[in-house]
């Protein structure tokens, strides 16, 4: 069973006047996300991690190929409904306070209403704003903004969870916040579906990862396959492993 | 397509849109100018110079106070012949501070109040004002850092825009309501009147408010951008006061040269585009304000050669910006993120 499907997906933008012309973000991208595994989206910047991410999630359409989400093509907004989504740069509105934020995208994410005040009160004590549940977001630092993100995610308690950057802005308590929560969707056999730079969290949260660089997919493998060195069959890091593969990226 | 999940997020998004219109100074502001206008109407009175009484069935007779016949007989000697003599009426303004002497009556001088009121403050400054303050809300809400998240949940996209609109134009409502209903209390405690047609200006105002936010909003989808919003709005609005002039004009006056393709072209424009100087009639006429304030003359002598229909007019408009509005959730479901 597959959490998410590329099937041979490539992704133009169009640009200038004419709309003729155009970038090509992703190339014939061929990539499983299985059920219930921590999955790694890897790749310099450019690289169109985020184009993937976007094709995931319906916000943009294929130019090719097709996109399965939950079993479903991407384009039937219905499985949105399991899935949940931290953006890297996430802006809410800030006349809203935490508690009342949580309750309006849990609403929208369909959630019964019977369940969301206790859902929300609980994700607010999970990610450490539950002292401050009325406070204004316009006063909340970056690290807290990305704390409420990370709950809003995780509202519908998600077979999907899809984290673009999650650790942009959170500290040291934030990040191993993070780790638990991954580990926690693992262990209820939940997909999480990873894009990140930061190597560490990488090798530390995931069981496999997919290296993108220009538009193709180069790498698709385990980190345990990653981090073994082929000439010594010893381990080496990550970054290791991954800077081969990133030369020749666009600059 | 879901339409109970379409209208659970129309009704969020309402109710965040007014959230999001009470947080933001402006709200306060424009209640402040409504209280100062409620002020200003609690301070007005009115009172009817004293008239000759009339047995039942009677038509008044009057003449006005400068007619040659009332300098010949004076006003005793007019009065005398049971004839009654314009002018004396008063109206005074700021609790009394300032009087005046008018030849209206009470109703008149309080229809002529109001007419200034839901005309000008409200018709043109308060729309105006409205019109630039909503300006922001739409580009805010569709900025890629704002938006990604919603349009990621399992609602269609034109929901999620139309809860915007409909909450944006549920707080200008409620600002005109407040506006209009406030005044007309106050002017009813202050002079006894109570002119009903006044509350006529509530849906006129809001159906003037809603064209033109349609427009802001397929500028805000299209480019995402509060000064295009402002600015393309105003403009728009320029250009749609031109439209419904010249219209009229060249229905009026008729002028030589125009060619028969000209005019076609002139009158697909008006009917396409929305009619601000018909919307501004539909309410004169409501209020018969036509004594009060002088009409725009081209307007008149289009209407007397039957050439202006201003309920197909107000329908044009409404339609206008159900079409508009439309376009823009047709432009939001296509866009990429």
């Amino acid at each position: 069973m597959t959490a998410a499907t590329f099937e041979n997906v490539g992704k133009v933008y169009p640009a200038g006047w004419s709309r003729r012309r155009g970038t090509q973000a992703v190339n014939s991208v061929t990539l499983r996300i299985p059920e219930g595994v921590v999955f790694g989206l890897l790749g310099p910047n450019r690289a169109g991690k985020t184009t993937l991410v976007k094709l995931l999630l319906a916000l943009g359409r294929p130019t090719t190929g097709t996109v399965i989400r939950l079993d479903r093509p991407a384009a039937d907004i219905s499985t949105l409904a399991r899935v949940g989504y931290m953006h890297e740069n996430q802006h809410f509105p800030r006349y809203l306070g935490a508690r009342e934020l949580l309750r309006f995208y849990a609403a929208l994410t369909l959630m019964k209403p019977e369940t969301i005040a206790a859902r929300v009160n609980e994700l607010l004590q999970l990610v450490g704003l539950a002292d401050r549940p009325d406070e204004p977001i316009s006063r909340f630092s970056k690290g807290m903004i990305q704390r409420l993100g990370l709950a809003q995610a995780l509202l519908n308690d998600p077979d999907l969870l899809v984290l673009d950057e999650p650790t942009e802005g959170l500290d040291l308590v934030g990040r191993a916040l993070l780790r638990e929560v991954i580990a926690g969707r693992k262990a209820k056999g939940k997909t999480v579906l990873l894009v990140s730079h930061v190597l560490s969290e990488v090798e530390q949260t995931c069981d496999r990862v997919a290296v993108i660089v220009n538009g193709s997919i180069v790498k698709d493998a385990s980190v345990a396959d990653l981090v073994r060195d082929p000439k010594t069959g010893g381990r080496r890091s990550l970054e290791e492993a991954l800077r081969p593969l990133y030369e020749g990226a666009r600059p | 397509m879901n339409l109970p999940a379409a209208l659970l997020a129309i009704g969020w998004m309402v109710r965040d849109t007014v959230r999001q219109s009470i947080s933001s100074r402006l709200f306060w502001a424009m209640l402040a100018v409504s209280a100062v206008c409620i002020v200003f109407c609690l301070g007005v009175r009115a009172k009817d110079k004293e008239r000759l009484p009339l047995a039942p069935g009677e038509t008044p007779f009057a003449l006005p106070k400068d007619d040659p016949q009332t300098k010949a007989l004076g006003t005793q000697g007019v009065t005398s012949q049971g004839v009654d003599v314009l002018g004396g009426d008063e109206l005074s303004l700021g609790f009394g501070a300032f009087s005046i002497t008018t030849n209206r009556g009470r109703e008149d001088s309080v229809r002529f109040l109001q007419v200034w009121l839901a005309g000008l403050v409200a018709g043109t400054a308060g729309i105006f004002l409205a019109i630039i303050w909503t300006a922001g809300f739409l580009p805010t809400f569709l900025d890629p850092n704002h938006a990604t998240v919603l349009l990621a949940k399992p609602v269609p996209r034109w929901s999620l825009l139309l809860g915007k609109i409909l909450g944006v134009l549920t707080f200008v409502f409620v600002q005109t309501m407040v506006f209009v209903v406030g005044t007309w209390l106050a002017l009813g405690i202050s002079t006894g009147v109570y002119d009903a047609r006044y509350l006529f200006a509530i849906p006129v105002l809001l159906l003037h408010f809603a064209v033109f936010y349609s427009f802001s909003a397929m500028l805000a989808v299209w480019t995402r951008s509060t000064v295009v919003c402002v600015f393309g709005t105003l403009l728009f609005w320029v250009v749609c006061w031109g439209m419904n002039y010249g219209r009229h004009a060249v229905v009026a006056h008729d002028p030589v040269g125009v060619s028969t393709g000209s005019r076609f072209v002139l009158e697909v424009g008006y009917w396409a585009l929305p009619k601000p100087g018909d919307l501004n009639m539909i309410f004169d006429d409501a209020m018969e304000a036509r004594g009060f304030s002088a009409g725009v003359p081209e307007f008149d002598a289009a209407r007397t050669k039957g050439q202006v229909n201003l309920s197909l007019s107000a329908l044009a408009s409404l339609l206008f910006a159900v079409v508009i509005f439309g376009v823009a959730a047709w432009e939001l479901r296509n866009a990429e993120y």
